[in-house]
């Protein structure tokens, strides 16, 4: 346990002295939600209502699908997993840690879009915190889920680029982030359906979410948790 | 009597229609450095994942008898993390207390501010091999562990092989330059194509009767004998003649009676033993039967 812990906090320090994962997990979302939060609550002041969970999901979806996968491909698709095994380190930590520091810097990075959004856009504040923590960890992790499964099973930076922007823009565009799930046709309504930003986004927005509200986010979490245990065991050995 | 500290039974791997191990048997002793020869893809790399259990094997038994360290051929670690911070992570995980002293020992005191991305081949090297000596194991496995390195890193690592071996480490390694293999070997392991074409001592090998002896020989004027019963006549000049002998003694003292004979004069005489190398290369090229 010693050893994780050290890991863990190693990860956070090494986070922070990378610059790819400061700006997908902190500045990029930080600076959409600067310029869009602005765009959104001037053309549409009914925009205020939803602009913290919109951004919410736009930044957590950026950091957990551009940026963790990159993180975990840089590890088990490079010769640093040999060095891990060799090292008697688990595989099995790498995906772990590079989650829990993500949910941590996402969950950061959440905080300060809460916190900044009704001084500067006079967002309306979710009215039950505790329900708005529970939705939004609940979604970090469906959204870390999947991009663990991409980063563990695609092992290639360039495919990974290209695959992982496949669920961001889907993520964005067909979720009702950017705009009503009702402006869209009925078939990419249901595709955006499968992603955790739709379901995100809408427990977000619910005041209490219920357990059928949150029920598509612990399928997500499951689904990916079997994918990802089922890749790191192929990964153990070749 | 030694301990057998690696046991290697019938090791078999393929890759598809492809043997890259064909039922490898060897043994390695506690305390002996052993070396696993061969060109690229003879299979060395190949045995020694198998052994450190990072590769699957078909067929076969692997016994290990002690704590093992492992320095890989291609390992490589996160480029912002820094030293001291890569050895207390892998410390962690083997319970083991690192000491600053033995860090020194390694010369990783020198460089240890510095990010790993910022680090020569040679202190990675270093890094990397502190890392296996983490946990005090009894077997240290090496693979190619100065490719790449300029002369100064390869003497400084030699120096360390040395050091771990005089503590009495078992030391299992591959490489490439037999130069290497001469100083730090005890015995030594060809493979081709998956099979061991020649196991034990480094003396065997250059010694071995199939091992010829030339001899040069620079004269005042030509020999004029050129049949020989213990050696071979390779050329005869005006200045040198050049002999060939499977037998040093024999071969030597009939050359010398032969110029004794004639009453010519020798002015130097040179004696070119096969070296590692070239026994190494003669087995390289050998055809399997």
């Amino acid at each position: 346990m010693k050893a994780f812990i050290y890991q863990f906090r190693l990860q956070w320090v090494l986070d922070l002295r990378n610059r790819g994962v400061l700006l997908t997990y902190y500045i990029i979302p930080l600076v959409f939600f600067a310029f869009m939060g602005g765009i959104f609550t001037t053309i549409n002041p009914l925009a205020k209502e939803t602009i913290i969970p919109s951004m919410i999901v736009f930044g957590v979806t950026m950091g957990a699908v551009l940026g963790t996968p990159t993180q975990i491909v840089g590890l088990y698709g490079s010769e640093i997993k040999k060095s891990y095994l060799a090292g008697d380190i688990p595989l099995w930590t790498g995906v772990m840690i590079f989650c829990l520091s993500a949910l941590g810097h996402l969950f950061l990075m959440s905080m300060i879009i809460l916190m900044v959004a009704p001084l500067i856009f006079n967002a309306t504040l979710p009215t039950h915190l505790p329900s708005f923590m529970l939705s939004l960890i609940l979604f970090i992790l469906a959204t870390l889920g999947v991009g663990s499964a991409l980063g563990l099973f695609v092992k290639n930076s360039t495919r990974l680029t290209m695959i992982s922007q496949l669920v961001f823009l889907p993520s964005v565009m067909l979720t009702g982030i950017m705009f009503p799930v009702t402006m869209l046709p009925n078939a990419l309504a249901q595709i955006g359906k499968i992603l955790p930003a739709t379901w995100g986004f809408y427990n977000l927005c619910l005041n209490t979410p219920t357990f059928q509200s949150i029920l598509p986010l612990l399928i997500i979490i499951g689904v990916t948790s079997l994918i990802i245990i089922d890749q790191l065991r192929r990964s153990e050995i070749n | 009597m030694m301990k057998n500290i690696i046991e290697i039974n019938g090791l078999t791997k393929s890759y598809g229609d492809k043997t890259v191990l064909n039922g490898l048997d060897f043994v390695v002793e506690k305390g002996e450095t052993f070396a696993l020869l061969g060109i690229n893809g003879a299979g060395k790399t190949t045995t020694l994942e198998c052994l450190e259990g990072l590769r699957s094997y078909d067929d076969g038994t692997i016994t290990i008898n002690g704590k093992m360290g492992i320095q890989l051929q291609s390992s490589t670690l996160p480029e912002n993390i820094r030293p001291w911070e890569a050895i207390n992570l892998f410390s962690k995980w083997n319970s083991d207390k690192t000491s600053p002293s033995s860090w020194k020992a390694l010369g990783l005191d020198a460089f240890e501010k510095k990010q790993y991305r910022e680090l020569s081949t040679g202190q990675k090297r270093r890094l990397h091999l502190a890392i296996a000596l983490i946990g005090n194991p009894d077997i240290i496995v090496l693979d190619e562990p100065t490719a790449g390195l300029d002369v100064e890193g390869r003497v400084e690592l030699h120096e360390i092989i040395r050091e771990l071996k005089q503590q009495g480490k078992t030391i299992l390694m591959s490489s490439h330059d037999m130069t290497e293999v001469e100083m730090l070997c005890d015995r030594v392991a060809i493979l081709k194509e998956g099979n061991i074409e020649f196991i034990g001592h480094l003396s065997e090998l250059t010694q071995n009767e199939h091992t010829s002896v030339q001899i040069t020989i620079k004269s005042q004027k030509p020999l004029s004998q050129n049949n020989f019963k213990n050696c071979c006549c390779l050329e005869i000049g005006q200045e040198q003649a050049r002999f060939e002998t499977a037998n040093l003694n024999t071969g030597l003292m009939e050359i010398i009676g032969a110029y004794n004979e004639e009453a010519v004069t020798i002015l130097d005489l040179i004696i070119h033993k096969n070296t590692l190398e070239e026994r190494f290369m003669e087995i390289a090229r050998e055809e399997r039967i």
